[in-house]
């Protein structure tokens, strides 16, 4: 008897199923239209700025959409300003420094010491493709490209994702490849571990990246939903930066000289990242939190965790605090300096295999905290404006700390 | 002093999810029935995230930290300082 109701239902289902799909194939263009012309537009832009260093202004749009009832497709186009002095990994006060430069578009000799002026833009763009391939097997195809005066970048990923007869459960399977090109602004590397002064110069460095990724998507409860990837990358070739250096200075941080750096040609990383999402059935909030465990063959292991709290204060407006707290440990060849014996000279120096002084390599605990407001102009439509507070706190680095606030307005909307 | 700030601001993150009882009901499982996932259907349960978001997060902390990736495979590099 139970059969026969099972049988029932499931032919009443499937019949109506059927109906529907002949509905939507015969019916009206406009109601054709439903499946396949949903588009989602972003408008955004960012203000980043340090109060010592660099500031940047960023555009960017994004446009998703139904290109057929199996296949999407998402466009980005993102367009960067940079201005202001970044840190050359030099001592600060260093006089020698000065001369090297840190800038893809401005001469280096305004340069104050430990920093150097530092001006660019950069056009980046990117387009992803997705395809169902059957009801429960669909890939997503990406190619982008980023090009600066001093840096190109281009690459392309393809994932695809299986999911559960129920859905409830999808598995990610994912590659990427990367080329990037890599030099000062006048096309050339710096011999490391030389002497600014005197160093030769190369042509362009090339690192090309891999990344392969295997996540699982899983729906816990009526109210949560995770994701665990887990993610492993190489990376071969020019990992150096061509602007920074390094000062040769002893114990009372005397200046003896200064060098170019010089990083490892190889780097392997693998990540594990958690997130998960969920809604409070007692009032509707949204928690989000991830966290992130980042091993490195250079030693920059790090641990990231990250919240957010949504919460509506009436029907068109909503608030979005969140924080973000990072640790690392510094790269096995991070140096503040390389020491001397304050005496001699740069021949007599005993340099290490590789050596770097950027801060952004050296044991960090970064915070951010902020919050974002979101209002909703239509069903369809919302405009969202994000503040937050950058700070990075340093440990044996020629910064001991530094700090930033970012704001970014998101001007988004749905049609269909 | 400021590295203390920080552990203590996600000491405090912690306490305040442990204490208003917010674990329990995330990891409690069941079996979720199709009919039943309006509310994972929802834009703010996404686990992608907002487009703009994700984007200016990783440009910032990718041009920022020694670390990078995670949330999804493929995606750029930049000469950023």
């Amino acid at each position: 008897m139970a059969v026969t109701n099972i049988k029932q239902k499931l032919t009443f289902a499937a019949a109506t199923l059927l109906a529907s799909g002949v509905q939507a194939e015969t019916g009206e263009e406009g109601e054709t239209a439903k499946f396949y012309n949903k588009w989602d537009v972003d408008v955004g832009y960012l203000h980043y700025s340090e109060p010592d260093y660099i500031t940047v202004d960023t555009y960017m749009a994004m446009i998703n959409g139904d290109l057929s009832d199996k296949d999407t497709i998402g466009l980005g186009l993102v367009f960067d300003t940079l201005s202001g002095a970044t840190p050359t990994g030099a001592l600060p006060g260093s006089e020698i420094a000065a001369t090297t430069g840190a800038s893809s578009g401005t001469p280096a000799e305004s340069s104050k010491g430990g920093t150097a002026p530092f001006n660019d833009t950069r056009l980046a763009v990117d387009a992803t493709w997705g395809h169902e391939w059957k009801r429960l097997l669909t890939s997503k195809a990406g190619v982008h490209i980023s090009v600066e005066g001093d840096y190109t970048s281009a690459g392309a990923s393809f994932a695809v994702e299986m999911d559960s007869k129920d859905k409830s459960r999808t598995l990610t399977l994912g590659v990427g490849t990367a080329s990037d090109k890599v030099s000062r602004s006048n096309e050339q590397t710096p011999s490391p571990l030389t002497e600014t002064t005197s160093a030769v110069m190369f042509g362009a460095g090339r690192k090309n990246s891999y990344d392969a990724m295997v996540g699982i998507t899983q729906v816990i409860n009526r109210h949560t939903v995770g994701m665990l990837n887990l993610t492993y990358s190489q990376s071969l070739g020019y990992h150096t930066d061509p602007y920074k250096v390094i000062s040769i200075a002893d114990s009372d941080d005397a200046e003896l000289t200064t060098v170019y750096e010089h990083r490892p040609d190889n780097r392997q990383r693998y990540i594990a990242y958690g997130k998960i999402n969920h809604e409070r059935p007692e009032n509707g909030h949204h928690i989000s939190l991830s966290y992130r465990l980042h091993l490195d063959s250079w030693d920059l292991n790090s641990h990231t965790l990250e919240g957010s709290y949504s919460f509506p204060f009436d029907e068109i407006h909503k608030l979005e605090p969140f924080v973000r707290v990072y640790h690392q440990q510094a790269a096995n060849f991070h140096t503040r300096t390389i020491n001397y014996s304050g005496t001699g000279t740069f021949d007599t120096v005993e340099l290490p295999e590789y050596a770097s002084a950027d801060s952004r390599l050296a044991q960090m605990l970064s915070t951010t905290v902020g919050a974002k407001f979101r209002y909703m102009t239509s069903k369809k439509g919302s405009i969202d404006f994000r503040l937050a507070y950058y700070y990075r706190d340093y440990k044996n680095a020629i910064l001991s700390n530094d700090d930033a606030i970012f704001a970014v307005i998101d001007l988004g909307k749905s049609f269909d | 002093m400021h590295a203390s700030r920080s552990i203590l601001i996600s000491v405090v993150l912690l306490g305040l999810l442990g204490g208003c009882s917010i674990i329990k009901p995330i990891t409690t499982t069941e079996d979720v029935k199709p009919w039943q996932k309006g509310i994972l259907a929802k834009p703010e349960m996404e686990l992608a995230g907002d487009p703009i978001d994700k984007y200016v997060d990783e440009h910032i902390y990718f041009s920022k930290e020694g670390s990078t990736g995670g949330s999804s495979v493929g995606g750029g590099g930049c000469g950023c300082n």
